[in-house]
């Protein structure tokens, strides 16, 4: 099958230079291209021009100096799968990586392209007149629900596809962005259903994340198919403990909401306590709490609630 | 029949071998032509612009853009067709009802509307869009059993024949009359043995219950593609099938050609699991454009059009109602099944008749009715797909079977052994059982899985094993009504196979050879093929008759007899022995009284060549499916003889269930198979194996998700099939019971295993979870849903 349009391709070896080609009209930033190209095939999006992102030394490596771990954007989930550092110190986050897409695409797929993913709503993907496609309704609504958010939404219900995500901002990774002096929460990137914080031309350059003592992280995903599909559900939690007690709590669940979802109420709930059953089960309730399905989807909510707790209660016991 | 059994089965040099396939080096290395990779020169490219409409009426079509874009050398619309319908059904009173482009109407998303050829498909894309349509949409309708009613919209009306239908091409002649669609009823089959009624006041235990299965998709790796070649007045086509008579018949009649101007060529097939059957609009459209523009045309069909455009298993409800004695005689069943069968007939009133036709050999059932519809809705148009109504059916009945069990205070087991047919019944339709292992089977099945051990003894506790049972037929009388096999030898003691059956991943081609080298006594390696030209070879069953070892390589086995008598007769002159005391083996023929006397084949073809001034040997052979019976069975009335061999399979499954997320897991299937013989093990593993993957992927995930004749999930991202690493433990268990008709003793392998993993799942996910599903797929949220129900 063809992209049945033209468009320019740049492979761009500078910062600069790739972040003048993105602040011309009508381009567009490419990783390894495993979401794009199928998305150029159906014509979704038709840009003129496409600017890769893997030819910039500043966007590889991956380091990790005994405090802080650095990843370059361009950096394949294969790459962060099997390195060392990463899987002794922050296994939870090659463990996500091994667990997107499958083998081959995760050769080519890079970490900035699957924390910037498009929406997987099939309503969108085939290119019905909905909001995101600029119409006026969300198809899910009164149709096949079963992949959408139960946390509600604006006008779109689509939900934020991405695992690493969830474990990133569990770890509260924070993002470098080419032309900014700061950097900011990996959190903050995403404002809506497939709605990026990123202004024209800013480019991710990298991913930095602190290593915490005492601190325990697990990913865990929700799927129909257990070699290669998306998450229906997925989470990634992360708890600083101080000898028994919780000092802090992260649990941020993918694939439920426009966003990645943070389960406030549960983290706040874990604060100062321990992880017992009691606890446990009443963490995972929280982590739902408001939730509210659509007609098809009333199981995630179930599962989310399962994942929570089979994940606290591995973090308690290992 | 001149066949001389000289060998007995443990002498067997290639036939009950885990032989290494012919084509598989080919294939390994990247080698294998598939019809994608097909290129001739100046060949164009053709793109379908399809309907985005269930149902509309075409007011418009303007394609005078398109036609003014540089590189565009055709563009066709349907009122450039012959007016040829064309359809997998064709009888006197069910007209063809498919255009090959839309006329006036189109009727489910995704008909061609119009095609375009054009110098790349860049341009070709380009073209497509750039063509006007104007629709009036009308009202459509999705369900089947509103399809029914009589406010229902009207998706055909009457409709007309196209001419001559095939009944009267091939011999019978009847006028085909055209047909007045009511309630969107495409067919209906109606039949009654014994009575039924009398059956259910004779029953202690009554059960009733409605079922319903899922549409799945084939997932053939390769898409569908066509590459068609006209020049002169005749029709070179190169396509992704499975088998080339059904291809050529419709390519010729919707062109208007003699079926002798159009060759299907062969071409190795990325897979087709029944969704390759019948002719495809592309296919006719690449022939057409081909023909205006004297250039070849190629189309290779998007992912997404595969799902949309081409075919889909039928999804189908099942009403059904059983009564048996306390002691687990069945003695009544009624069963009302409605298929949606889409916008046109497809296989409709086949699957109808076939989840009929194979179930009867399972059971015995003195009081039966089965009543069955096919039904027009405004979704993608269904086909046959492995085991074609088989899963749909035994998802019901196996699993009602089990239902009433319980309800007599029997085991599953039991209740199989004591109903299950035998070796020597005869079926209503007057097929004879010459051949049967289901009890065989089941009893392994059951044994090697510890079912008895394990079953109820955890049940709703998050584990369980079921069983389910299957039958299926080995060739019926389609057109061409059985096979001819042709084996030519060669000088140098080599031979060469010619049939009309095709490899399209099954292994077909490789236990020819293996028959080939059985009978003549030579090395594999001698033996080569020429499979599935309808020109060059000569005619078999399509292999989606699943009589591709029953009838194909019966009729091969017998020309390769016939040619091996041949040769003897030469053989016996040089040697000046009696040809009856020759055999053959290791390239050698010798005398069995005396083996001394021995000359190599070579010597005797070339003897034969020479003595008889250029007259090769040529072995030929003939099997039919059936003697003594001319048709196939009645799609309305279900009488007539279907096949000459059914096989058996009974599958155990066992699973796991988290009630916490609803996800099954399966831990084991075991199925034990009767195919007479396993002429090739490895490769009835693999078939075996095959369905247990598929049948796994359709009660667990699988699952077409249309939505107003939308395809939702149209790609293998979304549309979800097991991969390797998805598979759990799987086990083969070969049943032999040697067809007195088949070759070495062998029958069908390929389709009916999967409709045992469909109903055992099903069995064993209640056994589980103390909960019957009975509908397809059984999802991780139908499994939360109904246990919070529970609770």
């Amino acid at each position: 099958m063809i992209i049945p349009f033209e468009f320019e391709y740049f492979r761009p070896s500078s910062i600069r230079e790739a972040v003048d080609l993105l602040s011309e009209e009508d381009s567009i930033p490419i990783g390894g291209g495993t979401d794009l190209v199928p998305m150029f095939k159906d014509a979704l999006i038709k840009p003129g021009k496409v600017v890769s992102l893997k030819n910039i030394p500043e966007t590889h490596g991956i380091e990790f100096d005994g405090e802080r771990l650095s990843i370059g954007s361009a950096v394949t989930l294969t790459e962060i799968a099997e390195n060392g550092v990463i899987r002794e110190h922050f296994n939870s986050i090659a463990t996500t990586a091994r667990n997107v897409a499958s083998p081959q695409i995760r050769n080519l797929g890079t970490i900035g392209g699957n924390l910037c993913q498009n929406l997987r709503c099939p309503y969108y993907r085939l290119g019905y007149p909905c909001h995101k496609n600029g119409g006026k309704k969300c198809f899910a609504i009164g149709g096949e629900s079963r992949w959408h958010s139960i946390f509600g939404g604006k006008k779109c219900f689509a939900v934020n596809p991405s695992d690493m995500a969830t474990i990133l901002i569990a770890h509260g990774a924070v993002l470098e962005i080419a032309g900014r002096n700061d950097t900011i929460p990996l959190e903050e990137l995403y404002e809506g259903p497939g709605e990026l914080s990123l202004k024209k031309g800013e480019i991710i350059t990298r991913i930095y994340l602190e290593r915490r003592e005492n601190s325990k992280a697990i990913f865990m995903k929700f799927r129909l198919r257990g070699s290669i599909d998306f998450a229906l559900v997925s989470t990634g939690i992360r708890i600083d403990f101080d000898g028994n007690e919780i000092e802090d709590a992260s649990i941020i669940l993918g694939s439920v909401y426009g966003t990645p979802y943070r389960a406030i109420n549960s983290e706040e709930f874990l604060k100062g306590n321990t992880l017992t059953d009691t606890a446990i089960t009443k963490a995972s309730e929280l982590a739902v709490e408001g939730a509210k399905p659509l007609k098809k989807n009333k199981y995630k909510v179930k599962i989310a609630k399962t994942l929570v707790k089979r994940g606290l209660e591995t973090l308690r016991g290992g | 029949m001149q066949e001389i059994l000289r060998k007995k089965k443990t002498e067997y040099r290639y036939v009950g071998k885990p032989v290494r396939r012919v084509d598989g080096y080919k294939k390994v290395t990247g080698r294998a032509v598939y019809t994608v990779d097909v290129d001739l020169p100046g060949m164009l490219h053709g793109k379908i612009l399809r309907s985005p409409h269930p149902h509309a009426i075409i007011k418009s079509i303007d394609t005078s853009k398109a036609e003014r874009l540089p590189g565009v050398k055709a563009i066709i619309t349907g009122k450039d067709t012959e007016g040829v319908r064309f359809g997998f059904v064709e009888t006197p009173h069910m007209p063809a009802d498919m255009p090959p482009l839309a006329e006036d109407r189109v009727r489910y998303v995704g008909e061609a509307v119009a095609a375009v050829a054009a110098t790349s498909e860049k341009v070709a894309v380009k073209a497509i869009n750039l063509i006007e349509v104007e629709y009036e949409p009308l009202k459509a309708v999705f369900h089947p059993e509103e399809a029914m009613k009589p406010e229902a919209p009207a998706i055909h009306d009457v409709i007309y024949p196209s001419g001559r239908s095939f009944w009267q091409e091939w011999g019978v002649e009847r006028d085909s009359t055209p047909q007045k669609v009511e309630r969107n009823i495409a067919s209906t089959l109606k039949l009654e043995i014994g009575d039924v009624e009398e059956g259910f006041g004779n029953a202690d235990h009554v059960k009733e219950g409605r079922f319903e299965t899922n549409v799945t998709a084939h997932g053939a790796l390769e898409p569908h593609g066509a590459v068609a070649r006209y020049s002169e007045g005749r029709l070179d086509v190169w396509l992704s099938h499975m088998g080339p008579y059904m291809k050529r018949y419709w390519l010729a009649r919707t062109m208007g050609l003699p079926e002798s101007h159009v060759r299907v060529r062969p071409a190795f097939v990325g897979g087709a699991f029944g969704g390759k059957i019948d002719l495809f609009d592309y296919e006719y459209i690449a022939s057409h454009l081909s023909r205006l523009t004297g250039r070849p045309v190629k189309i290779v069909l998007t992912r997404r059009e595969v799902f949309q455009a081409t075919r889909l298993r039928h999804p189908m409800i099942f009403y059904i109602k059983t009564g048996v004695k306390k002691d687990g005689r069945i003695t009544a069943m009624d069963i009302k099944a409605i298929d949606d069968t889409g916008a046109y007939r497809g296989t409709g009133p086949v699957v109808v008749y076939l989840a009929h036709a194979f179930s009867i050999p399972i059971y015995r059932i003195p009081n039966l009715r089965y009543t069955g519809y096919a039904v027009y809705t405004n979704n993608p148009v269904r086909v046959a797909m492995r085991g074609h109504g088989a899963p749909q059916a035994r998802f019901a009945v196996e699993q009602q079977i089990d239902e009433i069990a319980e309800e007599a205070g029997l085991d599953p087991y039991e209740i199989r052994m004591i109903n299950a047919r035998e070796r020597g019944d005869v079926l209503p339709n007057g097929d004879v059982l010459n051949s049967c292992g289901l009890k065989e089977a089941l009893t392994r099945a059951v044994e090697d899985g510890k079912f008895l051990q394990k079953y109820g003894k955890h049940r709703g506790k998050g584990r369980g094993v079921g069983i389910g049972l299957t039958s299926m037929f080995s060739g019926a009388q389609f057109y061409p009504f059985g096979a001819t096999g042709v084996v030519l030898l060669h000088d140098d003691g080599g031979a060469t196979v010619f049939t009309g059956a095709i490899e399209f991943g099954q292994g077909s081609d490789t236990m020819m050879c293996q028959i080939v080298a059985e009978e003549l006594g030579i090395d594999m390696e001698r033996v080569s093929i020429l499979s599935g030209d309808s020109e060059l070879c000569p005619i078999a069953l399509d292999n989606w008759l699943s009589g591709g070892t029953f009838v194909n390589g019966r009729a091969v086995q017998l020309a390769a007899i016939d040619a091996r008598n041949k040769l003897f007769e030469y053989a016996a002159e040089l040697l000046g022995v009696s040809r009856d005391e020759l055999q053959a083996e290791d390239n050698v023929i010798y005398s069995a009284d005396n083996p001394s006397k021995r000359i190599p084949h070579e010597k005797v073809v070339k003897y034969a060549i020479h003595r008889n001034r250029g007259q090769q040997i040529v072995g030929v052979g003939h099997a039919t499916p059936v003697e003594g019976a001319y048709w196939y069975p009645s799609l309305t009335t279900g009488k007539g003889r279907f096949t000459g061999a059914y096989s058996f399979s009974a599958t155990f499954a066992e699973v796991e269930v988290d009630f916490e997320t609803g996800v099954v897991k399966v831990v084991r299937i075991i199925n034990a198979h009767d195919c007479g013989y396993p002429i090739n093990p490895v490769l009835v593993e693999g078939q075996a194996e095959g369905q247990g993957y598929m049948g796994m992927g359709q009660v667990l995930f699988e699952e077409v998700i249309e939505e107003k004749g939308t395809i939702l999930n149209p790609n293998f991202l979304d549309y979800l099939m097991p991969t390797s690493i998805d598979v759990p433990e799987m086990k083969t268990i070969h049943i032999e019971t040697h067809d007195p008709n088949g070759p070495f003793g062998g029958k069908e392998v390929g389709e009916g295993v999967i409709a045992g993993v469909v109903s055992a799942i099903a069995n064993a996910i209640y056994d589980a979870t103390g909960v019957r599903f009975r509908k397809l797929p059984i999802l991780p949220s139908d499994i939360l849903d109904a246990l919070e129900g529970r609770e």
